[in-house]
């Protein structure tokens, strides 16, 4: 097997084998580079495509148009001195907005109105607002206003090139938008309605916070539920627990849960939780229960390793001092492992934000235009939402939808960056 | 003569089935230096545990014989080892600071234990017990710096500090020197000597110089075994015990 077919001298072939070494080094640096840079590119271009989608959703647009309070038009020729509050609730807001668009598209006479669907050019939130001034104001009937109307989904998505002409818009409307456009009365603003609103069937009115809030509660019920339960464990299992097969047995399978895929624990929160015990549906409350069961495992390992290198003489010179088991635990297990602790935590947390299939399972997936108002009122969370308007088929929710993909990508960052933050803090250092 | 503080009768020690301790016989005499010394492995520090239930922590420890200090026997149901462990302080082989400032070192026991009803009372022994160990001068104005910024020696000189301001009868010292320089370990004797007019002392050494220096009991372990007890003068210039007199000369060891 050794034998020598070339007849080298040992040196000689010693340095054949270097040769190679290095060379084989070499490659391994070369395959090092490579695979990181494939990362590189694949996290860019990831962080491209969700920004360069995403960021249009927080502008929109509005159309600036002179408004007729005429009470020819809102009550149909009913013509009286005054009317109550329930004839001016109940009169034809969206006719007075068609008569204003149309009014300033009359400037340009070569345009064939009776072809534009000028209904479909303002968003529907606009008749409440107007509706709302003229309650507030009466006497501005039969007096003409400026006002910056909310343009509709279509028109800002056109104005936004995501739509071109076709079956959404004809060529007159797309010919009135321009004219519109170039005469100055389009102008864009800063989109607060995606921060102040909830869920809508209108993609101009759907904002993200629903779905921010619905993961905030969620999200805080979990690290407090799942803190609590795992230290408890953790301790438990390091500290207290006899060295016996039924020990180890749960200590692997500790380890198995993490393991598990979380569609599962989605079911068996389900079962458990919601059909046995009753939690009722779609709350951040059941949400947290089956994400604490997913977080647990994640978060009891890490602050076991963590309480686990806690060198042994602290401990023993508490105890020297004649400190109490408890005492022990408290003052200095827990203190020096708690940056261990941290980083299970945020590990976990990091992991549950984004995390869509057993939230799915119970049902914090309806329609839910209303923000939550509490642990036990429906909602949706972050991801879901998401999911939600990338399923639609109108560009203003497939817009809205990396917009928010883009806020969950920032707030993980936030969380992160507090976390490294805190974990640099509380170190100890030996 | 003072009279015996502690009194160890047929001490055996097993960790699981291996038996570290072999039928050990002792007396500890009060507000002296007792120091056990012997090649390493002997069951030094094993005994020494013993002491301050130490051992309780390891789990395939355990012990049978009494060991009684002012008569209470140390291993009874009814005495509780935080109890114990106040009156019995221990000084650890290694410099073993708690991560903390080393104000709050100091202040640590007397904390826990309710030693002190306001924090004027708190501040005062805290600086009394670093002046004691010769560390207030050396530290004055970063008493709330991190402990960890001390030198070795005063990292050791800190943990005494700590040991006496709860005030014990008893201070077990495992090789208190052995991670230290010359001048260290001078001072840390120097501190020993000066401390047994108040403390009953225990120091294991595995430097019979340092025995010969401190103490004025000597002990002699040999594989778990106690060979020779006495006077450190008598086991030093003229020991009984083949072994004892093998291993002062350097021929075990
Ligand atoms: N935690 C332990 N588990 C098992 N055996 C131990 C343990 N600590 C010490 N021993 C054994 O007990 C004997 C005495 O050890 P020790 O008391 O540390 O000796 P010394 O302090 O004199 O060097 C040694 O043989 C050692 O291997
Ligand atoms: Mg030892």
């Amino acid at each position: 097997m050794f034998e020598d077919k070339k007849n080298l001298t040992k040196e000689e072939r010693s340095k054949k084998k270097l040769y190679r070494r290095h060379l084989f080094e070499k490659f391994f640096k070369l395959f090092g580079v490579l695979s990181i840079s494939f990362a590189l590119i694949m996290l860019v271009a990831l962080l491209f495509s969700i920004f360069s989608k995403g960021y249009t959703a927080f502008y929109t647009h509005y159309l600036s148009v002179e408004v007729n309070f005429s009470k020819e038009v809102l009550f149909d020729g009913d013509i009286k001195d005054s009317y109550t509050n329930d004839e001016i609730k109940n009169a034809w807001f969206d006719n007075l907005i068609v008569e204003a668009v149309k009014n300033s598209l009359k400037k340009n006479s070569n345009l064939d109105l009776d072809s534009v669907d000028l209904n479909s050019f303002i968003s529907t939130i606009e008749v409440a607002n107007l509706r709302n001034m003229l309650l507030d104001n009466p006497s501005l009937l039969n007096q003409t206003v400026q006002v910056d109307l909310l343009l509709s989904s279509n028109i800002d998505m056109f104005l936004k090139s995501y739509i071109g002409s076709g079956s959404l818009l004809n060529d007159e409307e797309i010919g009135a938008i321009k004219f519109l456009q170039k005469s100055g009365a389009i102008n864009s603003r800063f989109n607060t309605a995606f921060f102040t609103n909830s869920d809508s069937r209108y993609p101009e009115l759907a904002g993200v916070k629903g779905a921010f809030l619905g993961s905030l509660y969620t999200v805080v019920l979990t690290i407090i539920f799942s803190v609590i339960i795992s230290i408890g464990a953790a301790v438990y299992l390091q500290e207290f627990a006899p060295k016996n097969r039924f020990v180890r047995f749960i200590e692997v399978n500790i380890n198995n849960l993490a393991a598990v895929p979380s569609i599962v624990f989605g079911l068996l929160g389900l079962i458990v939780f919601q059909q046995f015990f009753g939690v009722p549906r779609s709350t951040p409350l059941l949400g947290s229960f089956i994400l604490t069961l997913m977080a647990l495992p994640t978060i009891i390992i890490a602050s076991r390793l963590a309480m686990s290198s806690v060198p042994f003489n602290i401990k023993e010179a508490a105890y020297g001092m004649g400190s109490s088991k408890l005492q022990v635990i408290t003052h200095h297990l827990l203190p020096i492992s708690m940056p261990g602790i941290l980083t299970g935590v945020i590990l976990s947390i990091s992991r549950i934000i984004g995390e869509t299939a057993p939230v799915l399972m119970i049902g914090m997936v309806a329609f839910i235009s209303t923000a939550p108002t509490g642990i036990l009122s429906s909602s949706v969370v972050f991801p879901v939402q998401i999911l939600l308007w990338s399923n639609s088929p109108e560009a203003g929710f497939i817009e809205k939808a990396s917009a928010a993909s883009m806020l969950l990508l920032i707030f993980l960052m936030f969380i992160n960056w507090i976390s490294i933050y805190l974990r640099n803090k509380l170190e100890v250092k030996f | 003569m003072s009279n015996k503080k502690i009194i160890v009768e047929n001490v055996n020690a097993f960790y699981g089935a291996k038996q570290a301790l072999f039928d050990v016989n002792l007396h500890v005499l009060e507000k002296e230096v007792t120091a056990f010394i012997g090649p390493s492995g002997c069951g030094k520090s094993t005994f020494l545990r013993c002491l301050n239930r130490m051992n309780d922590l390891i789990e395939i420890f355990s012990m049978n014989g009494s060991i009684t200090i002012d008569g209470v026997e140390v291993n009874s149901q009814s005495l509780d080892p935080v109890e114990l462990r106040m009156k019995v302080g221990m000084v650890f082989q290694k410099p073993n600071p708690f991560p903390k400032s080393i104000f709050e070192n100091v202040a640590y026991g007397l904390r826990i234990h309710g030693l002190v009803s306001n924090k004027k009372e708190l501040e005062e022994i805290v600086k009394d017990c670093l002046e004691r160990v010769g560390l207030l001068g050396e530290i004055k104005d970063r008493l709330h710096d991190s402990a960890f910024g001390l030198s070795g020696g005063q990292q050791q000189r800190l943990c005494i500090a700590r040991t006496i301001a709860i005030n014990p009868e008893v201070i077990l010292m495992d090789e208190p020197c052995s991670a230290l320089d010359p001048i260290a370990t001078a001072k840390i004797e120097n501190l020993i000597g000066e401390l047994s007019s108040k403390y009953t002392i225990i120091i294991v050494t595995h430097s019979m110089q340092q025995a010969a220096r401190v103490s004025n009991h000597t002990a002699f372990f040999h594989l778990g075994k106690l060979v020779e007890f006495g006077k450190t003068q008598d086991i030093f210039s003229n020991p009984k015990d083949k072994k004892t007199e093998d291993y002062i000369t350097g021929r075990i060891g």
